[in-house]
């Protein structure tokens, strides 16, 4: 079997979850959503032509994710310190701080954290791995220009159907297979 | 652009009247007070395009192939029957009817809803049972079907690379190498 040609270019890295993971991937006329179990994929595409416009909501995650770095890297220096105090080298606690500590300012290095949804006509859905403020505006930065320019022939009032279609683009005529 | 269109909060689903927007480009929901933005294109604003079928009014105008009393306005691309404007549909930048919509979901590179990785199924059958070794004598045989199988499959629409597929075959062999080795030493050293 001839190798397919490559039409789709990875937009975000995978997002884990309960089981699966979730990547967002470009094409030239659609967004694509890639459900992974592993074993099998699950896809779900959104045409730039449907795409009504992107909610950034604020979200909890940094918040999230630096409680528990933030908590591990305090009782690790809190032991740390207790162990120099003692004459021993605190060398369990000090991994544990380093590390925790790296993780922290990581998280925190990130920027913001928020939730991406994309509307259409019929759903309002969560755009997976779209987390953080300075990715999002990557993202939509590579997208905005692509949709504009598909729903460029767009005129307010009417959308085009298959058989009205915009003005901008001649009437095809019917074709025999 | 946004203020006054028929849109929900993300969040809660409350529909966002015009005192929800602050601007154009965001606001704050009313109803669970989560502040968004939002990117609009001009779909937002534009209608759904209604579809009337045109009655027949001639009869040696061609009729859709679905609905006799319409007047046929295209042909499909799949299939090349005559449609009305309530059969023909824009599928993947295609304009089809109905029938071939569903024929093509399954092999249309555009329109297929799941693919099974096989090379992932190969690689769990050759690897896993390395923790509980004994089960590779059943594993590992079945891990080289799973490639053999795999092989001709179409593959990930995002990752269609072989090289998983080829290094769970190498792995699953290599057990299956391992076992003919330790089955013909024994063998050997029983007959001796």
């Amino acid at each position: 079997m001839p190798k397919p040609p490559r039409t789709y270019e990875r937009l975000t890295r995978p997002a884990t979850s309960v089981g699966t993971y979730k990547s967002l991937w470009l094409a030239a006329d659609h967004l694509l959503i890639v459900t992974s179990t592993g074993y099998s994929e699950e896809y779900q595409r959104l045409q730039f032509s449907k795409i009504r416009g992107f909610f950034v909501v604020p979200s909890d995650r940094r918040l999230m994710w630096s409680l528990p770095w933030g908590t591990v890297a305090l009782f690790s220096a809190v032991l740390m310190v207790n162990t120099l105090y003692s004459g021993r080298t605190p060398s369990v606690s000090g991994t544990f701080l380093v590390l925790s500590a790296i993780l922290l300012f990581w998280n925190l290095l990130l920027g913001p954290s928020c939730t991406v949804y994309v509307v259409t006509a019929v759903q309002t859905a969560i755009l997976p791995s779209m987390v953080r403020r300075g990715k999002v505006q990557r993202v939509l930065g590579r997208l905005q220009p692509v949709i504009a320019a598909v729903q460029a022939g767009l005129v307010a009032g009417e959308e085009a159907s298959p058989t009205n279609p915009p003005p901008s683009e001649p009437a095809r005529p019917p074709t025999i297979a | 652009m946004t203020i006054g269109a028929e849109l929900a909060c993300p969040k809660c689903g409350r529909m966002l009247d015009s005192t929800a927007w602050i601007d154009a480009e965001c606001g704050v929901c009313p109803n669970c007070h989560v502040d968004f933005d939002f990117v609009g294109f001009p779909a937002l604003m534009a209608r759904p395009a209604r579809v009337v079928p045109k009655d027949v009014l001639v009869a040696e105008h061609a009729t859709c192939f679905y609905h006799p009393e319409n007047q046929a306005e295209s042909v499909c691309e799949g299939c090349g029957r005559f449609l009305c404007a309530v059969c023909a549909i824009d599928f993947a930048g295609r304009l089809l009817c109905p029938e071939c919509i569903r024929s093509t979901t399954k092999k249309d590179i555009n329109s297929v809803g799941s693919r099974t990785l096989y090379e992932g199924i190969a690689m769990s059958l050759a690897v896993v049972p390395l923790l509980v070794w004994p089960f590779t004598a059943i594993t590992a045989p079945v891990a080289v079907g799973m490639v053999f199988v795999g092989w001709r499959k179409p593959r990930s629409l995002v990752a269609g690379g072989r090289a998983k597929l080829v290094v769970a075959g190498l792995i699953a062999v290599a057990e299956i190498a391992a076992w003919i080795f330790v089955l013909a030493f024994i063998w050997l050293k029983k007959k001796r």
